[in-house]
């Protein structure tokens, strides 16, 4: 494994690679070896001592942040300044940002706030030929040239290597209130979600879990303590008070765990369709968590019928894609990975992606075969 | 050559109807395209691409003509294809907030039309009662109230694209999560080089519970700067903060009926949006940094219409400054937010040395400059002096760490100065995503880049 400390280390490490014709693959805080879409690759390449905040101007809200820096570390020191990056993956304190960003990683603050597209204004990436190219900047409004880094997100490093990263800051709200609604029907979760736009209020984020009958939705207002007050209680419902009311174990715990993302007005047939039987055929207690407004589910839990696991999951996927969604394995066994693409059925723009894929990796090193299609 | 396509009556090729089309609103360049084309529909451009490739003509595509950067400048021997014609709205989708037009729809007419609703369109460029969605899309398009809300390419759910081979792709989608690369990314802001652009899905927004304007004045744009800068430290998002010195003020009423003082050395106007609550603590600390910061005055529209014509005066500045000078050249320089006063200072300076009065009017909550350099085309070599001021602005931009353009785009007016903000290396790996849509470069050949490029040499190929 190796562990370059600076960008310009990643970039002669970078070429020394190019030279001899190895493949690789990045790695942030996980594996990428453990994911589901993971394929053999010669090196790996560690960001783990590519971190820290390389520049921070608070009065800007704008950080520059090295890839390696975890999300973590990242917000402890923008606290200091009262400021967030609102961006609130799963497992902050393993989670870096460049990993982040090369999986498009979000979590329930997406309702209000957005993915990596809305926070990034520049990077830093290093090419499968080793050279070091800047995109963007650090300014929040900039359309000078093509938005490269942008690109770069989702893309899980495969067009080329983060090395570092500009982000777009919030400030941090004064207050924050969670009105929980337990005992819910997937129809009202979709019923809430469509009331919280009827009355014009504005979440931080909306999420539901389901206990295998009911989901409980806890929809969480942040800002100033009068505006957050008055949100809340013309929802009704009731407040709690607890940080960690949203559960995320539906996205960090199980042998299996998969992402389905349809449009908002699909939740009751996602529910009843897909995530219902795949509910009955996980073991150990599985789990369920979506973000109604956005319109993703995250299940996970155990297998021990591996077949009948193949099954449900071929089975909704057909259902999400046929409802124009996508279906992705985040974690699976060796037995099921083997089985199920993790991605799903490649995309109409499919061979402008492989051209673009031929245009930044045209010898194929970075991570090949591991993306969509086969990318 | 086209007719046969989109119909005699929208295909031009004679001098007087080609005029029309000789520049977009970057006015000073002019140049006559071979033809002009108006396609209805994605079938025909199509078609029309196919044809221009045919013929090896180069393909400018072309919305409503209102950018400021030259994109839609016509290129010698080049077909334009105007989307103008393609006008529809093709479906609307109240439960998910989203519908897909086609790209010559008027950015204004989608909040027009969602407004019964109660809801509305966020990237609202000044341009918008006749600037095009397709044309947008180009250009990633800001506004006044993307400080909030963002850019076009934070409201972009899915595109169908014609390719420069003729080929008809969509891309994004339906779920929030679209497989493999963010295509969508590439093409929004990509000027009119990847492809043209038939059908935008937009994602549009609730309007919000309430909206409140104000409209401060200060004896310089010293303490308005600091305003902004302090606004923005103490934890607001306004969903807007403009800013507009002595001169712009002066235009902005000769032009307007808006009643703003004249003796004000600079003033902001500002929206907080939200829920009821979060708007009425919002504006009164607003309203409290503002006085902090030296306000001479503070005012609150009294209604809505007094509140529209607020921000009429605002979007109407640029063409307001033919009040006070025969022309004027629009620079689009980004400086870190802190930064505006000490950049002000330094295009007051350089205004004062070369002798040209310099306006400015501005996005000052995300430090988009819009520097007006006024001058008179009539007078010598005016206009090109004119022009190396408005560019020695933008190198002050970018020794504060800013960018050559926060909205305009770089088109054919900036191209030269791309490569005083990014590296070779920088240039060329933008370059590789334009090889991969358009490797024969069919579209807006002379745009962006500086200097000519071929799509042969690829990455890593020893």
């Amino acid at each position: 494994m190796h562990a370059p400390s600076s960008i310009e280390e990643l970039s002669t490490l970078m070429t020394a690679l190019a030279r001899d014709r190895r493949t690789l693959a990045f790695t942030g805080g996980a594996s990428p070896l453990d994911a589901p879409y993971a394929k053999p690759v010669d090196e790996l390449v560690s960001t783990s001592n590519l971190n820290g905040i390389v520049e921070y101007a608070p009065s800007d809200q704008v950080v520059e942040v090295l890839a390696g820096t975890t999300i973590a570390q990242l917000q402890s020191t923008l606290r200091e300044h009262s400021q967030r990056l609102a961006l609130d993956p799963p497992e902050p304190e393993h989670t870096t940002i460049g990993g982040a960003i090369a999986a498009n990683l979000y979590g329930a603050l997406r309702t209000r706030f957005g993915t990596a597209k809305d926070f990034v204004i520049g990077m830093t990436l290093v090419r499968a030929d080793g050279v070091v190219a800047r995109g963007g900047g650090k300014v929040v409004k900039n359309v000078a040239g093509f938005d490269v880094p942008k690109l770069m997100i989702g893309s899980y490093g495969t067009l080329a290597g983060v090395a570092s990263v500009t982000l777009r800051l919030h400030p941090l709200h004064q207050t924050e209130r969670n009105v929980m609604f337990d005992g819910c029907s997937a129809a009202e979760v979709r019923a809430m979600t469509n009331r919280l736009v009827e009355l014009q209020l504005e979440p931080a984020a909306s999420c539901a879990t389901y206990d295998g009958q009911f989901y409980e939705h806890c929809i969480r207002f942040e800002g100033f303590a009068d505006g957050v007050a008055a949100q809340a209680e013309k929802l009704g419902g009731e407040a709690r008070m607890e940080i960690d009311a949203i559960q995320e174990t539906a996205r960090t715990e199980g042998a299996l765990r998969l992402k389905i993302s349809a449009l908002p007005s699909h939740f009751e047939a996602v529910h009843l369709r897909a995530i219902v039987p795949l509910y009955e055929t996980l073991v150990k207690t599985p789990q369920v968590l979506a973000y109604p407004s956005v319109g993703t589910f995250f299940a996970g839990g155990d297998v021990d019928d591996v077949p009948r696991v193949i099954a449900a999951v071929n089975a909704a996927r057909a259902v999400v894609e046929s409802l124009g969604g996508t279906l992705v394995l985040t974690a699976a066994p060796a037995a099921i990975r083997d089985a199920v693409d993790p991605w799903g059925t490649p995309p109409p723009a499919f061979a402008l992606m492989r051209e673009l894929k031929s245009r930044f990796d045209p010898e194929r090193r970075l991570h090949p075969g591991a993306f969509v299609g086969g990318l | 050559m086209f007719a046969d396509i989109v119909g005699r009556e929208n295909c031009m090729t004679d001098a007087a109807a080609l005029r029309v089309y000789e520049c977009d609103a970057l006015t000073g360049t002019r140049v006559r395209p071979a033809a002009v084309v108006l396609p209805a529909n994605t079938d025909e451009v199509a078609a029309c691409v196919k044809r221009a490739r045919e013929h090896n003509m180069a393909i400018v595509p072309r919305g409503s003509g209102t950018g400021l950067s030259g994109g839609a400048l016509p290129i010698e021997g080049a077909v334009v294809i105007g989307t103008s014609r393609m006008r529809s709205i093709l479906e609307v989708d109240f439960e998910n907030q989203r519908m897909r037009v086609q790209p010559g729809v008027i950015n204004l007419d989608i909040s027009r039309y969602l407004a019964p609703h109660g809801y509305y369109y966020a990237p609202d460029p000044s341009s918008q009662s006749v600037c095009s969605i397709g044309g947008n899309v180009a250009e990633n398009s800001g506004g006044a109230h993307c400080l909030k809300y963002g850019f076009t390419i934070n409201h972009v759910l899915a595109l169908t694209l014609v390719l420069a081979s003729g080929e008809i792709v969509t891309i994004g989608g339906d779920s929030p999560d679209p497989l493999g690369y963010d295509l969508i990314s590439a093409v929004v802001g990509s000027e009119g080089l990847l492809g043209i652009v038939t059908e935008v899905t937009v994602r549009f927004l609730r309007v919000p519970q309430a909206t409140r304007t104000l409209f401060a004045t200060f004896p310089s744009t010293d303490e308005a700067g600091e305003a902004v800068s302090q606004i923005i430290a103490a934890g607001m998002v306004p969903a807007a903060i403009e800013m507009m010195d002595k001169l712009a003020i002066e235009a902005i009423v000769a032009a307007t009926h808006v009643d703003w003082p004249l003796d004000a050395g600079a003033a902001l106007l500002m929206d907080v949006d939200g829920t009821t609550e979060e708007v009425a603590e919002c504006a009164d600390a607003a309203s409290e940094i503002l006085q902090r910061c030296g306000a001479i005055e503070i005012r609150r529209p009294r209604d809505d219409r007094e509140r529209q014509l607020m921000w009429t005066g605002r979007k109407g500045a640029f063409a307001a400054m033919g009040r006070i000078s025969p022309n004027y050249y629009v620079q689009d320089g980004v400086i870190p937010r802190s930064d505006i006063a000490p950049v002000l200072r330094e295009i007051a300076e350089l205004s004062h040395e070369s002798g040209f009065r310099v306006a400015n009017v501005f996005h000052a909550g995300d430090g988009n400059l819009h520097p007006l350099v006024l001058y008179d085309a009539r007078s010598g070599d005016e206009a090109q002096r004119a022009e190396h001021v408005a560019a020695e602005i933008l190198r002050i931009c970018l020794r504060h760490g800013g960018s050559i353009t926060g909205e305009h785009g770089v088109g054919a007016d900036k191209s030269a100065y791309l490569g005083e903000m990014f590296g070779e290396p920088d240039l060329e790996t933008m370059h590789l995503v334009r090889c991969a849509f358009d490797s024969t470069r069919t579209f807006n050949p002379t745009k962006v880049f500086p200097s000519p490029r071929l799509c042969g040499d690829r990455v890593g190929a020893h």
